[in-house]
């Protein structure tokens, strides 16, 4: 335990070491923000609705925003960084810790993510709340959301360390990246709510992990009907734990079969 | 003294390499039809190293050095063979080995490298377990021993190499290892810091009877800390004795240094082997394998105005050399 915080007190250093870049952007996302107000304002008032697909205006406007935040609690190197240690050889030093790769990989992301929230997600939140208050946002309704991204969270970097590992074999994996990139663009929500898609689409992402990673969480914060039920909630949890452990186990299998064969180049 | 710490079993290491041909075209070709073959990293190697020893593992690039210390350490699994270290099967109960070994690969940083290296000592104190209270007395006491006082604060990219490394060693010795690989610790090095690391080397072996593995191209290294030395060439073991036989390898030539009082003409050397000649001065490699040295001594002291002779081994790089290109 005492590890993660070491992690995650590192990570924070790091952060700090490079201040600029996350001044950056603290500044550029409310424009974006204010870009999307000014796009679904003009859309609503052209069709002359109040709701489009179950959202409301304010509700389509954060859904945006919302993204953000999904990217902010989930987002994790865990691929890349493992592909890079393949590639340099780095793995090495990597395996020479008296720790499973998982669990530092682990470590790190999850420090990554805390110093992400405190210095993102917390000030993103108050400027956001300020240019437009979320006027459907309830305590319920944002605890729901913080279960169900603690456990996106361990979906998004399950996917990834699966893929870091696939560089076990392909030595290099970014078009392997790139593709779950796009799936959980298309297919997990952030480009566009899920109920603009056909139907047999929206059959395919319900097969998918992606959705629940951005397109379940988002609807939680923004309180949808349809998430308001206890057992929505408890659905949307479950099938999360079955994907996580599902991956778990992928995860523990490939390790074991590829361990053997890791090249370590270099030195 | 027979306490192995390490038994090293024919151990072998196969890689299979793709072989890539020139132009763009073949390689495009490649993406469907690889040629590959099979390449012994290492082939049968075994030694053993005893508790409380400085071993020198040397060769030429290439040879299989740092793949035969990737494999004592567990992080790659050997093709065939066995490795018995400090009561482990290396790769097979690696979390738990790893603990009570330390590793340093010259090449290659364990050091975050934007943060400052105390940040990386404290992250591997939590990640050994090691007591507060030993940790800081273990810190102290490196950072008087390397002179890194004013270093382990600094960002590790501000560092230069030689400060880098001192913190590299650092960070391989903090949790006591009884073991340690070095992997050139020295590479790149000035001929001080060099010193440094060697004394730093010598003391944690005297004090803390700590075994070192040792692999190097840098020849003062192996005369100053080993008493053993391996030498692997193209996968195999060419030499594994001590360093005293090493220097004693060809034990029947000598090298005659000898000053003439006159200049010899170089048509008067003919016959010997002459490494080097002045007319005044000239170095002279003898063959004892059927004369005696008291038969060369005379024979020469007969034939020359010497003024002056002295006698010594082949030096010991000629030695290296040989065993690298045999």
């Amino acid at each position: 335990m005492r590890i993660f915080l070491k992690a995650i007190q590192m990570n924070l250093k790091m952060f700090i070491a490079y201040p600029k870049g996350f001044a950056i952007s603290i500044i550029i996302f409310p424009f974006v923000l204010l870009l999307n107000i000014y796009l679904f304002k003009s859309i609503y008032a052209y069709n002359g609705t109040s709701h489009i697909k179950g959202y409301d205006l304010s509700q389509m406007i954060w859904y945006y925003a919302v993204t953000t935040f999904v990217w902010v609690f989930t987002f994790n190197f865990a691929d890349r960084r493992m592909a890079n240690y393949i590639l340099s050889g780095q793995m090495g030093t990597m395996l020479l810790r008296p720790m499973s790769l998982f669990r530092f990989e682990l470590a790190n992301a999850i420090a990554l993510r805390i110093t992400g929230v405190l210095f993102e997600f917390v000030p993103n939140m108050i400027v956001y709340w300020l240019m437009y208050p979320p006027a459907f946002l309830t305590w319920t309704s944002f605890g729901k959301f913080l279960a169900i991204i603690a456990m996106a969270f361990c979906l998004h970097f399950l996917i990834n360390y699966l893929i870091g590992l696939s560089a076990l074999i392909t030595q290099n994996n970014g078009g392997v990246t790139a593709v779950k990139g796009a799936l959980v663009v298309l297919l997990g929500g952030s480009l566009i709510p899920l109920d603009f898609l056909p139907g047999w689409l929206q059959r395919i992402c319900d097969a998918l992990p992606f959705k629940y990673i951005f397109y379940e969480p988002i609807r939680f914060f923004i309180n949808h009907p349809d998430t308001q039920s206890g057992s929505a909630f408890v659905q949307v949890l479950l099938i999360q734990l079955a994907w996580i452990l599902g991956l778990y186990a992928a995860c523990r299998a490939v390790w074991a079969l590829l361990i053997k064969k890791v090249v370590v180049a270099g030195g | 003294m027979n306490d192995p710490i390490i038994e090293v079993k024919n151990l072998t290491k196969t890689f299979k390499k793709i072989k890539k041909k020139e132009g763009f075209f073949s390689s495009l070709g490649s993406l469907f039809n690889r040629e590959s073959e099979l390449i012994k990293g290492v082939d049968d190697v075994s030694f053993t190293i005893q508790r409380g020893e400085i071993r020198g593992l040397i060769g030429p690039n290439g040879a299989g050095k740092s793949t035969t210390i990737k494999m004592m350490s567990g992080i790659l699994h050997p093709t065939d063979g066995h490795i018995q270290s400090l009561g482990h099967i290396p790769w097979m109960e690696r979390e738990q080995y790893v603990r009570k070994l330390g590793v340093l690969f010259g090449q290659k940083s364990q050091l975050w490298w934007d943060l400052p290296p105390i940040d990386t000592f404290a992250l591997n104190k939590e990640m050994y377990k090691i007591p507060d209270q030993r940790y800081k007395e273990r810190l102290d006491y490196f950072i008087e021993l390397l002179e890194i006082g004013h270093v382990v604060h600094q960002p590790v990219r501000t560092l230069s190499l030689g400060e880098r490394m001192k913190c590299e060693l650092v960070c391989a010795l903090l949790h006591e290892p009884p073991l340690i690989f070095l992997d050139e610790p020295t590479i790149g090095l000035d001929i001080v810091s060099k010193e440094n690391i060697r004394a730093f080397i010598k003391q944690m072996n005297k004090e803390h009877g700590t075994t070192f593995l040792i692999t190097t191209h840098d020849l003062a290294d192996l005369e100053n800390l080993c008493d053993n030395v391996t030498i692997i060439n193209k996968g195999k073991v060419v030499f594994d004795d001590t360093m005293q036989n090493l220097s004693t390898y060809f034990e029947n030539s000598k090298i005659i240094d000898v000053k003439f009082a006159s200049p010899v003409p170089a048509s008067l050397l003919e016959g010997y082997k002459v490494l080097e000649s002045q007319p005044l001065s000239a170095m002279i490699e003898i063959d004892l394998s059927n004369q005696t040295i008291k038969q060369a001594f005379s024979d020469i002291l007969d034939r020359f105005p010497v003024i002056d002779i002295n006698i010594t081994n082949i030096p010991i790089e000629q030695v290296i050399k040989h065993l690298y290109t045999a």
